[in-house]
């Protein structure tokens, strides 16, 4: 970890697992910052440039697949951790070139795990 | 002295009295390693479906000397979560340890076993001496399909005052126990069925797992509050969304399922506002707005499984036939009638499960 409280924004358009989310990464030490589909997360990159993003897959408007085809067509490299409740987890991600997922429903250790492993790799 | 105790507390006093258990000394019985690893292998869906909630549970405790407790329909202890050393010293029961009300006198796990339903007992409440300087409170487990009591979830403190801080955590980790034993089954259920026809299955498996997650995670988040403010809300908010998951579970498996059932009376507004809740991100996904139409709510006798694949199959339809922007209404035409409309274009849709045979 290059900063002493990583940022990490946190994209889903469920506001219970959102505001659970922002509120549960946060006491591991993380800055963290919501936003609630692809469209809004892009805002918010801009904005905060956060070290990581938590982003759920199915979403309206711009699902999360897609928010990072355009994250990486403008050149942006931010580690992502994908969250997913289907079946093909590993599968989606990798078809994105995302390495670090997680499948619905898990708990906060297991995602915080995987925060820590993407800002600790040199590959994103 | 029955008027000195709480009426709960009075019934499995008399029962222990009743069974011949002495209030100086419990009976001490633990199974063998073969058949407790019998048993701990059989019993392995709850113990794995439990072990986040118990760690939940544990850690609202906090630094509270405590021990979470996972018993099975029996009363025997499955699994400990706690700090080890207190686990240690205090000589909490391991697994294995039969803790029914016969042997153990009024606790925790027997008592809420015995009851069907949530308990707790503060200090001299326990039958057993022993127990006096804990408060042990205790909630049954049900199976997925309804009343059947599969299990009991338990958590024992040295203070009061920690036990009233996690009591609706515990009620809730119970709900999100059994949320998570119904979706194991979901899971093995309709793998079968997944490899058959993955479109529509998917898009609701997904969403009921979208649910389950958010019930997660709302209950750990207030197990980590537990420790410095009250977390009441938020664990009511963690158990609506475990019922609500069990609804849209139960949805799930009518839908999947191409069978039958008896007729039986439901709420035909209801039931239209269920199947539209549970398509609700699919319509979001698609920038449809689904919306159903005020109503009284409309009894009516029907097979629910045939009756909400119907149903489904009209809200689908009305979603493929929408652009995007559209909003579609649904609504009640008559008893075995909906109405459905797109923008300015109304149709009635007959519902053959609910006309005469």
């Amino acid at each position: 970890m290059t900063n002493e409280n990583p940022t990490v924004l946190v994209v889903d358009d469920d506001p219970d697992i959102r505001a659970a989310l922002v509120d549960l990464v946060s006491e591991f030490g993380f800055r963290t910052v919501g936003a609630f589909d692809g469209v809004d997360a892009l805002a918010r990159i801009d904005e905060v440039h956060p070290d990581v993003v938590v982003l759920d897959n199915r979403m309206p408007r711009m699902t999360g697949t897609e928010c990072v085809r355009e994250l990486r067509s403008r050149g942006n490299d931010v580690p992502i951790v994908l969250m997913t409740a289907a079946r093909e987890v590993e599968e989606l991600a990798r078809s994105i070139g995302v390495r670090w997922f997680i499948g619905k429903p898990f708990g906060v250790e297991q995602l915080v795990e995987a925060i820590r492993r993407a800002l600790s790799s040199p590959a994103r | 002295m029955p008027e000195l105790l709480r009426e709960p507390i009075y019934r499995a006093w008399k029962r222990c009295q009743v069974a011949g258990t002495s209030p100086h000394t419990m009976i001490a019985m633990r199974l063998d390693p073969v058949a407790l690893e019998a048993l701990l292998e059989r019993e392995r869906d709850l113990i794995e479906a439990a072990k986040p909630y118990m760690h939940a549970l544990s850690r609202a405790a906090g630094s509270e000397l405590h021990a979470a407790m996972l018993g099975d329909a029996d009363g025997i202890v499955l699994d400990l979560v706690g700090h080890r050393e207190h686990i240690e010293r205090e000589g909490f029961p391991l697994p294995g340890s039969k803790l029914s009300e016969d042997l153990a006198g009024a606790n925790g796990i027997g008592t809420s076993l015995a009851e069907g339903g949530y308990v707790e007992l503060v200090g001299p409440e326990h039958f057993i001496e022993g127990f006096h300087i804990y408060t042990c409170q205790g909630v049954p487990i049900h199976a997925p399909e309804g009343q059947k009591i599969v299990g009991v979830l338990s958590l024992s403190v040295r203070r009061l005052e920690a036990a009233e801080r996690v009591r609706e955590i515990l009620v809730c980790a119970a709900h999100g126990i059994e949320a998570e034993l119904t979706r194991r089954r979901l899971e093995a259920d309709l793998g079968r069925l997944l490899e058959e026809e993955h479109g529509a299955l998917e898009h609701l498996r997904q969403d009921v797992m979208q649910l389950h997650a958010a019930a997660r995670l709302r209950l750990d988040h207030a197990a980590r509050i537990a420790t410095r403010e009250d977390p009441s809300q938020l664990a009511i908010s963690a158990a609506d969304l475990a019922r609500r998951f069990r609804v849209r579970s139960e949805l799930w498996r009518d839908l999947a399922f191409e069978d039958h059932g008896a007729p039986r009376p439901l709420d035909l507004q209801q039931r239209l506002g269920e199947l539209v809740e549970l398509l609700g991100t699919e319509a979001s996904v698609r920038g449809v707005r689904l919306v159903v139409a005020a109503h009284e709510p409309l009894r009516v006798s029907a097979d629910a499984r045939a009756l909400s694949r119907e149903l489904f199959r009209v809200i689908t339809r009305a979603l493929g036939d929408a652009a995007r922007g559209d909003v579609i209404e649904l609504g009640l035409a008559s008893p075995s009638a909906v109405r459905v409309t797109i923008g300015r274009k109304t149709a009635g849709v007959r519902l053959k499960s609910l006309e005469p045979s």
